[in-house]
């Protein structure tokens, strides 16, 4: 997934051409990884059907989730809503840690 | 036939590199551990598992081999870990990395092994000065110095450790190396058993405790931060798993380590100091495990252990090996060398994989456990912490560290592939990261020491960690789309250690500066040493300077004292 951000135009000079170095490879890539995101998302409402249609006293086998602990953990793209906002919120409170504790890189004079 | 501590087949294997030339040394490197896995397989299948190597030393019994499942899990570890370093550092000519590097595994092996405190603090000290030259064989100011602070914390580690014991002895009257609970009264064994508590915690890198970590682990060389990374946390957290099993304020403290340094990896620049948070993060996992007590968790804390040592040690290999060809790790200066470094791409990413706890990679079998037991035991916040814990390593370490290093903006570098015998050391701890992640039932369960029956590959887990990893990588597609991302720059970050190095260095100046004074007297007068004795002398015969050599005189003091010990 990482390397589908490297968007380097193609180099003009003879260097041999990398896979990256062309725009539509790292398109196809982009598109693959946001494609697989929205499969893995909508898988979450297997569960949440088969949830529905089976008798309370018999869990489907369709419903991967009713092992899991918390009540949460049911919704549909919890795991991945929360990765989601969990690491936009990382970066953003990085972002201000990076404005408290950022300093040169001869602060300790060493 | 008498048994062999594993630790002593290293330190004799120490004492001829000490002496070897040239290219056999470096063979000779390699092979002491393999002569090391031969005696554990002879102890194992031979004597078996049991107490051996004791023997009365002033008062005290010493028992310089308790061999039990804990152990063996840790020598295996170990063992693995020596000889995939070893392979990785065939290059190195330098003596004294070779025989520091191999006298660090081995007293890594000895503290695993010792059953009692005594004998644990001595290897605890060996593992400490030893791990040192690791550092200061960069041979730079920057790493003299920060060796200096590295070494500062592990004398503190010690000195807590040895207090820890001596008021253990004054109240309990023993020196057992066992579980122990932490007192809450204010009697000579209460507080001992606090100053151990902290010992191991300086070791294993507690909140405000933890720099030597993240600025010792980037100034050492290219081969040596590869064997830091893998003993001295590890041999911290077979302490913890020793003693303080199911104590509840590792819970808080290890959900803390798993989540405060993943924001300072995220805006840290030096790649291998991303790698150091990336290690407390991970040891804050454990600590959580070790804390929970139950089997499930603590089989998990140790199964995370091991796995922690191949995938970070892999993706120390890697920066290494892009150390070693660039002669920088600086994110900001690094970029595109995919072209250049292709196979060493490759590894990298597994490494990155396994660390994220990918399905089929190690971290997914270790991690697993630990949070199932968290959640099994009702720790909600806790397993809501280190699920954004688990989030942020994908992010800061799966992603990140690939990431800027091999494809991000082309830096221009075209450098050579990493050296052969680095990619054969990378491909080891590869397909053991694969291996133990595919196959954990196979090899890695086996090994723990604790009832298990755990299978981390049913659906629930598979899809929601592959939703948990997939949407974290979204987030880090739409932030650098957008710009939002906050970009590499030079630039150091303040953490607990500006305490020591501003203020604190300011209040020491102003007591050492009158020593210094005398100290240059003194040196006045040594050219009426015999030769032998001045300090010249010793600095052509191992390129050291002055500090190095009082410290390395120390070790081979101990290392004498050790030896006439066991011999005696």
């Amino acid at each position: 997934m990482s390397e589908s951000l490297d968007s380097g135009a193609p180099e003009p000079s003879p260097e041999k051409s990398y896979v990256f170095d062309d725009p539509k490879n790292v398109q196809r890539l982009l598109r693959i990884f946001f494609a697989s995101c929205a499969v893995l998302f909508l898988i979450d409402a297997i569960p949440l059907v088969a949830g529905l249609l089976a008798e309370p006293d018999a869990p489907s086998a369709l419903d991967y989730k009713h092992h899991a602990h918390y009540g949460v953990e049911h919704w549909m793209g919890f795991y991945a809503i929360y990765g989601l906002v969990g690491c936009v919120a990382l970066v953003l409170l990085a972002k201000v840690l990076r404005k408290i504790v950022m300093r040169p890189e001869s602060y300790y004079g060493d | 036939m008498i048994e062999i501590p594993p630790a002593l087949v290293f330190l004799l294997g120490a004492l001829f590199i000490a002496f070897l030339p040239g290219k056999i040394r470096s063979l000779f490197c390699v092979l002491v551990p393999v002569a090391g896995a031969a005696n554990l397989a002879w102890l194992y299948f031979g004597p078996g598992l049991g107490v051996y190597c004791e023997f009365e030393y002033l008062d005290f019994t010493l028992t310089l081999m308790r061999f039990d499942k804990l152990a063996l899990l840790f020598c295996v570890l170990f063992h693995l870990a020596a000889f995939a370093g070893m392979i990785f550092a065939f290059g190195v000519t330098d003596r004294v990395q070779q025989v520091a590097a191999t006298v660090y595994a081995g007293s890594a092996l000895g503290a695993v092994c010792a059953g009692d405190l005594l004998t644990l603090l001595i290897w605890w000290e060996v593992l400490a000065l030893s791990s040192l030259f690791l550092i200061w064989a960069r041979r730079t100011r920057e790493s003299r110095r920060a060796g200096m602070r590295y070494f500062t914390m592990q004398l503190l580690s010690g000195l807590l450790l040895f207090n820890g014991i001596a008021l253990q002895y004054l109240g309990t009257g023993s020196l057992a190396f066992e579980a122990v609970t932490l007192g809450s009264t204010w009697d000579a064994s209460s507080i001992g058993t606090w100053c151990l508590f902290l010992g191991f915690g300086v070791k294993c890198g507690f909140p405000l405790l933890h720099t030597w970590i993240t600025d010792g682990y980037p100034a050492g060389t290219p081969t040596g931060s590869v064997f830091l990374s893998g003993f001295t946390t590890k041999v911290a957290i077979y302490a913890m798993a020793r003693s303080f099993v199911g104590e509840d304020l590792l819970i808080t403290i290890g959900a803390a380590m798993a989540v405060f340094p993943i924001f300072y990896a995220v805006i840290e620049n030096d790649l291998r100091r991303v790698l150091g948070y990336s290690m407390i993060n991970q040891i804050g996992f454990m600590c959580v495990g070790i804390g929970i007590g139950t089997d499930l968790a603590v089989n998990g804390a140790l199964a995370h252990a091991f796995n922690d040592v191949f995938f970070k040690g892999l993706l120390f290999m890697a920066m290494g090996a892009v150390l070693l060809r660039t002669g920088t790790v600086n994110g900001s200066d690094l970029g595109g060398l995919y072209k250049s470094m292709p196979k060493t791409t490759v590894l990298c990413m597994v490494g990155a994989a396994s660390i994220s706890a990918f399905p089929l990679f190690s971290g997914f079998a270790s991690k697993s456990m630990i949070m199932v037991a968290a959640a099994e035991e009702h720790h909600t916040v806790v397993f809501f912490l280190l699920l954004f814990a688990a989030a942020g390593v994908f992010h800061h370490a799966g992603i990140k560290i690939p990431f800027f290093a091999f494809f991000a903006h082309d830096s221009k570098r075209r450098v050579a592939e990493a050296p052969r015998y680095m990619l054969i050391a990378m491909s080891l701890m590869a397909i053991v990261c694969i291996f133990n992640g595919t196959f954990p039932q196979w090899g890695l369960y086996r090994l723990l020491p604790l009832p298990n029956d755990y299978d981390p590959y049913d659906a629930f887990h598979v899809i929601t960690q592959l939703q948990i990893l997939f949407f974290s990588a979204l987030a880090f597609a739409v932030l650098m789309l957008t710009k939002v991302y906050p970009p590499e720059l030079r630039s150091v970050n303040i953490d607990a250690d500006w305490i020591v190095r501003k203020p604190g260095k300011a209040v020491a100046m102003f007591f050492v500066r009158p020593v210094l004074a005398i100290g240059e007297r003194v040196a006045e007068y040594e050219r009426w040493l015999p030769g032998v004795l001045r300090m010249g002398h010793f600095k052509r015969f191992a390129r050291l300077t002055l500090l190095e050599e009082t410290v390395l005189l120390v070790v081979l003091l101990l290392l004498a004292f050790l030896l006439v010990v066991v011999l005696a």
